[in-house]
């Protein structure tokens, strides 16, 4: 068994010193003279029995025994000895991925740690076990994946970089985490990656492994109890029904309180009990005649070792009618809107600069702010190049059925007269920029959706006037499902709480200046796109935060709300593709110990020794 | 009082004064049955009274108690402390370790002062010191008029050479008469010395043993360490010791031991032994350690 070894063997030619050392103290072994009355009494002292017992014989020659000593630890030391942990030896990189979502601020009730300050101990412990040539990089992973260093054996920066890892109320998700490691292992050769992590994260993960995962998963566990899921559904009385679901991870039920508060004004207080086995939902009605902010508070009564999912908040607009701008000369989509109810169809754009729902085949259009749009007879402006136009006939070939837009729409005998060109153009040129084809015909796309987050974009390449569609059932049908989508784009339909992690686009003034701010975030200041959208923003704590403009101040809230990390969910075998799995290891990682501070501690010792020894008072004298 | 006007530079014309009332205390009280004035035991003639005891026939009744006779109806007779001659021998050691850290000028103060005492007492005072092959020797003398030869000799006295102790006393023997007390001031410091054959031979000859034993402060309280290489100031010789720190202990023990040795060895030949360091003053060891120990009063 390999107990340790040495990180620089290469000084054990500092052995050699031992000899000029022996041979300089017998050379220069001059004691000094000190004149006295009489040698009698000093005679009978070194003829005493107590003098020449062995302890003694040992004593007269203390100095040198010392001064060996001594050049023996310092030259250990140079060794810089190690006491060998459980970690591969003659690794001399490793990359270290460290979980810092939501459910590692969880307390274990004993030490009164964290899991993800037990982690940083660990890591700690390993930075410290460094040997020369040995290099670490730190990845922490959350819902994303971000390396802290590159490969580095300074400690300092390790560190550094350690001491900044914070817990981000965000759920895990270790693949991203993993695929990080995949590209690092394209540019840098290592073995073995560690993971420490609780596990609280899916089991199965589509990632090739080009290494071995070390799977260190944090022992200690608690109960815990949270908001999972908070959200509110508009009904056809132009109320909000708010949804409340707890769950929590203890296998007995434990009792809670909880509250709902309507802008500042408590609505609801109840108790509940609520275990692994057994959620509770709470709803309750709240009118939608104006925009307010509901928050939820849960007081559990007993352990709870994660308080960032005992608050969620949900934002709740007015309930209004959906403002759909259609150009004034598409009389066919004006007849297809008279018969929705809850929806008010314009035609002015002077009057109207933005609206949730833009129907329109006039380029002049751009100007008004949405969030939804069906672009008819236009090709995107990104598109030009690849797509022609014809005038002829055309019919569709096939339709993305499973596309929201779509559900429930017949295009198998619809008729266009204008037939879309792009015949070189395979499918992966239109995803390059950002587009997805939902109505393809012989020659070219018929429909595309263009990917912008938070908003759908639709642009139909042909003009549905020279088409059969108007007269087809499929027609309303499209109308109905595009409604729903604006109206659900535009949180009329169904409203739900904003998350951690990626703040949800925003819709504010084209080019408008905007500073995010809330808690755990510095400052930042964003502009908004082309469209309007503020976006890019992130909220990896629990709270409110705002966006300030110069006229206006939004306010989004983030909640963690997730299952997964109230219940504490442990994952013990992580499954990847084909039929790989790794399981949490069963010893805890231990780090190489440096054994060099321990020898340079007691050098420093045997000198103080040596000293003291030699200038210590007398014994006997008075 | 002026340096001129001094009787020896040895000791202060103050310290000399003290001594004027001052007695030797010895026990048995060796003395010679010629007249003297060392009080001895009752049944002398002396003035001073010493007890009473019934008359017997034969009595001198000169004697008689009257005044006692006169309210018991019995005669008591008086008696009277005997004053006989003492002759104090003071064995000075001055061999070459004596010559180290004042140890010898302590050796002569305390001889002088003894001496002063013996005069003042009418004793018969005679001095030895032993050095080398050199034998210094003042015979004794006695009387007031004696003084100024005795802290001239002592005054005078060299040092130097290797003489063990009983080597001294060997000598002291083939010169001395009489009886009374020998006081030795000496380091005591000899390898092997038979200190118990040389002490009988003295006691034999009717002297009573005083020792006193005058050490330097390195040797009372040696604060030595690390690695030395001792040199015997007498022999020159060399010892090499390791650790002095470490041996201290025993060191102490040794040298105690010897003290015990000693005091045993002069009290058992009815004599005192006290160790003094050469560095205290005359003064401390004759008024204050001497008289605690009983030497004088």
């Amino acid at each position: 068994m390999n107990w340790g070894g040495f990180h620089t063997p290469a000084f054990a030619w500092l052995f050699l010193l031992f000899i000029p050392l022996v041979l300089f103290y017998f050379l220069k072994l001059k004691r000094p003279r000190q004149v006295i009355p009489s040698l009698a009494l000093w005679r009978q002292v070194l003829q005493d029995r107590r003098v020449n017992a062995p302890f003694q014989k040992f004593k007269r020659n203390i100095l040198l025994i010392l001064q060996l000593l001594l050049l023996l630890l310092l030259v250990l030391a140079a060794l810089q000895p190690f006491w060998r942990g459980n970690q591969g030896s003659g690794t001399s990189r490793r990359p270290i991925i460290i979980d810092c979502s939501a459910s590692m601020a969880a307390k274990d009730h004993e030490s009164g740690k964290t899991r993800l300050e037990h982690v940083k101990e660990k890591v700690a412990a390993i930075i410290n076990g460094l040997g020369p040539g040995q290099e670490l990089s730190l990845i922490t992973f959350t819902q994303y994946a971000r390396k802290r260093t590159e490969f580095t054996g300074n400690k300092t920066t390790l560190h550094k970089a350690l001491k900044e890892i914070e817990v981000e109320d965000v759920p895990a998700n270790v693949e991203d985490a993993l695929r990080l490691c995949q590209a690092l292992a394209k540019r840098f050769t290592f073995n073995t990656v560690l993971l420490f992590s609780d596990g609280n994260f899916a089991h199965s993960v589509d990632v090739d492994l080009s290494f071995t995962l070390d799977y260190q998963r944090i022992p200690f566990g608690g109960d815990n109890m949270g908001i999972t899921a908070c959200n509110a559904v508009s009904n056809s009385k132009g109320e909000w029904s708010v949804f409340v679901q707890v769950e929590g991870s203890s296998k007995e039920l434990k009792s809670a309180k909880i509250e709902i508060i309507q802008d500042g004004v408590k609505k609801v207080e109840d108790s509940l009990l609520v275990g692994k086995e057994r959620a509770e939902r709470i709803a309750l009605t709240i009118p939608g005649s104006k925009a307010s902010t509901i928050e939820v508070k849960l007081v559990p009564e007993g352990e709870d070792v994660l308080a960032t999912d005992n608050q969620a908040w949900l934002q709740l607009p007015l309930n209004r009618p959906l403002l759909v701008y259609v150009n004034e000369a598409m009389s066919a989509y004006k007849m297809a809107l008279k018969g929705i109810p809850g929806i008010a169809v314009v035609t002015d754009k002077v009057k109207f600069s933005a609206a949730d729902l833009v129907i329109t085949d006039d380029p002049n259009d751009k100007g008004i702010l949405t969030r939804t749009a069906l672009w008819v007879g236009t090709i995107p402006e990104a598109l030009k190049k690849q797509v022609t136009v014809k005038q002829e006939n055309a019919a569709v070939v096939d339709w993305m059925r499973e596309a929201k837009l779509l559900q429930h729409v017949a295009l198998d005998d619809v008729i266009v007269l204008d037939n879309p060109q792009a015949p070189d153009v395979r499918d992966e040129v239109w995803e390059n920029e950002g587009y997805r084809v939902l109505v393809s015909g012989a020659q070219g796309p018929l429909l595309l959706e263009k990917n912008v987050p938070g908003n759908h974009v639709y642009y139909m390449l042909f003009h549905s006037d020279r088409s059969t569609l108007p007269y087809r059932i499929a027609f309303p049908i499209l109308i109905a499902n595009l409604i729903e989508e604006a109206r659900h784009d535009a949180g009329l339909s169904e409203t739900l709480p904003g998350r951690t992690g990626v703040v949800e686009p925003q819709l504010g003034t084209v080019g408008g200046k905007y500073t995010f701010e809330g808690p755990g975030v510095r400052s930042t200041d964003v502009t908004a796109d082309e469209a309007g959208m503020i976006s890019g923003l992130t909220a990896s704590k629990v709270g409110v935060y705002k966006i300030k403009g110069a006229t206006e101040t939004k306010v989004v809230t983030a909640s963690l709300l997730s299952s997964s990390e109230t219940r504490l969910d442990a994952v013990e075998k992580i499954q990847f593709k084909e039929t790989l799995s790794v399981a949490a290891s069963g010893k805890s990682e231990k780090a190489d110990v440096p054994l060099w501070t321990i020898m340079a501690g007691l050098a420093f010792l045997m000198v103080l020794i040596e000293w003291w020894y030699y200038q210590r008072r007398p014994e006997g004298v008075e | 009082m002026s340096q001129s006007q001094q009787l020896t530079s040895l000791l202060s014309n103050a310290t000399l004064n003290r001594l004027q009332h001052m007695r030797l205390r010895p026990f048995r009280r060796f003395t010679n049955k010629s007249r003297g004035q060392h009080e001895h035991g009752r049944g002398g003639s002396s003035n001073e009274f010493a007890d009473f005891r019934d008359y017997v026939a034969g009595d001198d009744m000169r004697n008689v108690d009257w005044n006692i006779f006169a309210r018991l109806n019995r005669p008591y007779v008086k008696l009277y402390r005997q004053e006989e001659d003492m002759h104090v021998v003071l064995l000075v050691d001055a061999s070459k370790s004596m010559d180290f850290d004042g140890k010898f000028l302590k050796a002569q103060q305390l001889a002088a002062a003894i001496a002063m005492m013996g005069i003042q007492a009418t004793e018969r005072i005679s001095i030895q010191a032993f050095a080398g092959q050199q034998l210094q020797r003042l015979d004794p003398c006695t009387g007031r008029a004696s003084l100024q030869k005795i802290f001239s000799f002592v005054e005078r006295l060299g040092v130097g050479g290797q003489v063990p102790v009983e080597k001294g006393i060997e000598q002291l023997q083939r010169y001395h008469k009489g009886r009374g007390m020998v006081v030795i001031l000496s380091d005591f410091l000899t390898m092997n010395a038979d200190l118990k054959s040389a002490f009988n031979r003295l006691f034999s000859t009717g002297l009573e043993i005083y020792g006193i034993q005058i050490l330097a402060p390195v040797e009372r309280n040696p604060e030595l360490t690390g690695d030395l290489r001792f040199v015997d100031s007498e022999t020159e010789q060399l010892l090499d010791v390791t650790a002095v720190g470490g041996l201290l202990e025993i060191y102490h023990e040794y040298r105690s031991g010897l003290e015990n040795d000693l005091t045993v060895l002069c009290q058992q030949r009815s004599g005192r032994f006290i160790s003094v360091d050469s560095t205290e003053t005359v003064e401390g060891v004759l008024f204050d350690t001497m008289k605690r120990k009983g030497w004088v009063k």
